[in-house]
């Protein structure tokens, strides 16, 4: 396991410094002149050539990107153009949001999709499997950015239930860029805050886990499907085992390593998902601040968060193949 | 190669899969048998027909009529009308033309570089193929819209910016699945026999390769059109895919987000176009790829 775990490490390394070239040179040649951006059109030519200068923007972009990369191994990932403040603080101060949110989604998504996905399984071919069927293909065909919008409408606007903005209601004087605001609340036994932040949390979450929780039903379904046709399943109901029985303690395991596969990669495109909902939401995550970074052109930020992001997805793929050998004993690494 | 020489290795491919006919015929059977599938299909017919004649039949998308906005769905503008008086009828049968060509473009934009990258490494396994599939990983370490955002951001934002993004992020997915089918159909005696009679590498990959493994690309692209037009949306919303005045449907959900509160309609029948056409690839892919392949858990 210790010499499959540096072997995966490895191959994380090169591409890790791919998506950073990637990045580096799709963004820096973007164009917009950040000099411009800080001075203003207005700028004389000699003001904006002199803080080109300062910024090192005036030498080869090879050189701009070896600097970068210097800086990136030691968790230096610049300033950004609009704040000045260093982009690993900003990214960093946005991240708890993305993830009490993308968390929260995930575990939704879980908590329907699953049952959802072996209840269709156990049923095949009835009422349960059908409707099952289609809640699944209207999940992965609707867009987020609508379902949102929906939600604001119906849940917000029409039946005034929950909230449709932000974080927490200003006027209880929480710190919105708390991380992990309703945990925390709860931990301090705040529970106006925490219930104020829980209310915030429903809408963002459940926008966000309409399309994983589609995905797990999927693949638990088509999973048990195949665990329960084989030859292990027929020798448990042999011997008398109950169908609750077969399922959860023979099938269910056997099918649960391709649905882990799919969490995994759905939770890193759930942090993607992000971004989309949390424009429509005004949460104060990673995804608001990678938009407002692109339309303000400030591509520092947006290479810090790509950055990130890439460093989760691939952490969260070698979590998921990790589990893969705990899970099942046939599998052995190395 | 001369000809001759194409065509004995043509009849070797057509004596690789005799009964190829029959199969497409039980498959077409299948296909016509799955409600779902013909669902799909027909409204894809339906969204079809709307793009194509549509746009002849309803009013100017983008003509502005400043007295007439805001104004709810009624009996003169069937869904209403937006904050600079715009037919929101006319701008959703308008953007179909658009969504669905965007769609269809990004497939072909990741499924053209995808089999080419993938059928070339599963040929060529060494060093090239190695090049190939690592620059494909690349790719797929990245949550799909950063990416898209990323790419599109450095084309510059509008809809062939949108369109590429769309068609990049597609890419692995058509390369993996070219290259597995690649190095699965290669070992075959027909490329054997082929080679033997002085086929060039690119002879065999564009008459022996690329055909026999188009099946589960054409399946996975149905498929895909469907997530591509979701992403086109999705860059048009945030701003990066189609610009002001284009009706696409992205960007029109992106506009009615400000008049969410007093006026909802502008923004739920563009939404609604982009579910039921997805809706539509979704079905009629899953109806495809069940069809050609039976054995397939459903």
């Amino acid at each position: 396991m210790g010499r499959y775990l540096l072997r995966r490490l490895a191959i994380a390394i090169p591409i890790l410094f791919g998506v950073s070239a990637i990045a580096f040179f799709m963004l820096h040649t973007a164009g917009g002149d950040p000099a411009v951006l800080k001075l203003g059109a207005r700028a004389t030519p000699e003001a904006l050539a002199k803080l080109r200068h300062e910024m090192g923007l005036d030498r080869p972009l090879l050189v701009q990107y070896a600097d970068f990369l210097a800086g990136a191994v030691r968790g230096n990932l610049g300033l950004s153009y609009r704040s000045n403040t260093p982009v690993t603080q900003e990214v960093l101060s946005r991240f708890p949001a993305t993830i009490e949110l993308a968390v929260t989604a995930m575990a939704l998504a879980l908590l329907v999709g699953g049952p959802l996905g072996i209840l269709a399984a156990m049923r095949r071919r009835s009422v349960v499997d059908y409707l099952s069927s289609v809640g699944v293909l209207i999940g992965i065909s609707v867009p987020t950015f609508w379902l949102g919008m929906i939600f604001i409408i119906v849940f917000g606007l029409w039946l005034g239930w929950l909230p449709i903005s932000g974080r927490i209601n200003p006027r209880l004087g929480a710190d919105p860029s708390t991380p992990f605001l309703t945990v925390a609340a709860v931990w301090q036994g705040n529970w106006v805050v925490a219930a104020d932040a829980a209310r915030h949390l429903i809408l963002p979450a459940l926008t966000l886990a309409a399309w994983p929780a589609a995905i797990v039903a999927r693949m638990t379904r088509a999973s048990l499907i195949e665990a329960m046709g084989q030859d292990y399943i027929r020798t448990a109901r042999g011997k008398g085992l109950s169908q609750g029985a077969v399922l959860m303690r023979h099938a269910f395991r056997n099918a649960l390593l391709p649905v882990l596969t799919a969490i995994g990669l759905e939770f890193g495109t759930l942090l993607g998902g992000a971004v989309v909902t949390e424009t429509i939401f005004s949460w104060p995550g990673l995804g608001q601040l990678t938009v407002a970074a692109i339309s303000a052109r400030d591509y520092q930020i947006v290479q810090g968060v790509v950055l990130l992001l890439a460093v989760v997805f691939l952490t969260l793929n070698l979590l998921v193949d990790l589990l893969y050998a705990a899970l099942d004993p046939r599998i052995r690494y190395a | 190669m001369s000809a001759p020489v194409r065509d004995r290795a043509a009849d070797a491919v057509s004596l690789a899969a005799p009964d190829r006919p029959r199969r497409r015929w039980r498959a077409a059977r299948r296909f016509a048998r799955d409600p779902g599938a013909v669902a799909g299909a027909l409204l894809l017919l339906f969204l079809a027909m709307v793009a194509v004649a549509g746009p002849a039949l309803v009013r100017d998308p983008i003509a502005q009529n400043i007295p007439d906005r805001l104004q709810p769905p009624s009996a003169t503008y069937w869904f209403g009308t937006d904050e600079l008086g715009r037919d929101i009828f006319a701008r959703v049968v308008g953007g179909a033309p658009i969504s669905l060509a965007s769609g269809l473009a990004s497939v072909i934009i990741g499924l053209a570089l995808g089999t080419l990258m993938g059928a070339v490494a599963g040929y060529r396994e060494g060093r090239l193929g190695l090049a190939l599939m690592g620059a494909v990983d690349l790719l797929l370490a990245l949550p799909a819209i950063l990416l898209a955002i990323t790419i599109a951001a450095r084309v510059g934002a509008g809809l062939p910016a949108a369109m590429v993004a769309a068609g990049l992020v597609g890419l692995p997915a058509y390369a993996r699945l070219a290259r597995a089918s690649t190095l699965s159909v290669k070992r075959r005696e027909m490329i054997d026999a082929a080679r033997a009679l002085g086929a060039s590498d690119a002879a065999i990959l564009r008459r022996h390769i690329l055909p026999n493994i188009l099946t589960p690309l054409i399946v996975q692209a149905t498929i895909g059109v469907g997530s591509a037009i979701l992403l086109v949306a999705a860059l048009g919303f945030l701003g990066l895919g189609a610009q002001p005045p284009t009706p696409e449907w992205g960007r029109m959900l992106s506009d009615a987000q400000r008049y969410i509160t007093n006026a909802p309609w502008i923004g739920i029948f563009p939404g609604l176009a982009i579910t039921l056409t997805v809706l539509g690839f979704n079905l009629a892919g899953d109806g495809l790829r069940e069809a050609l392949d039976p054995t397939a858990t459903s």
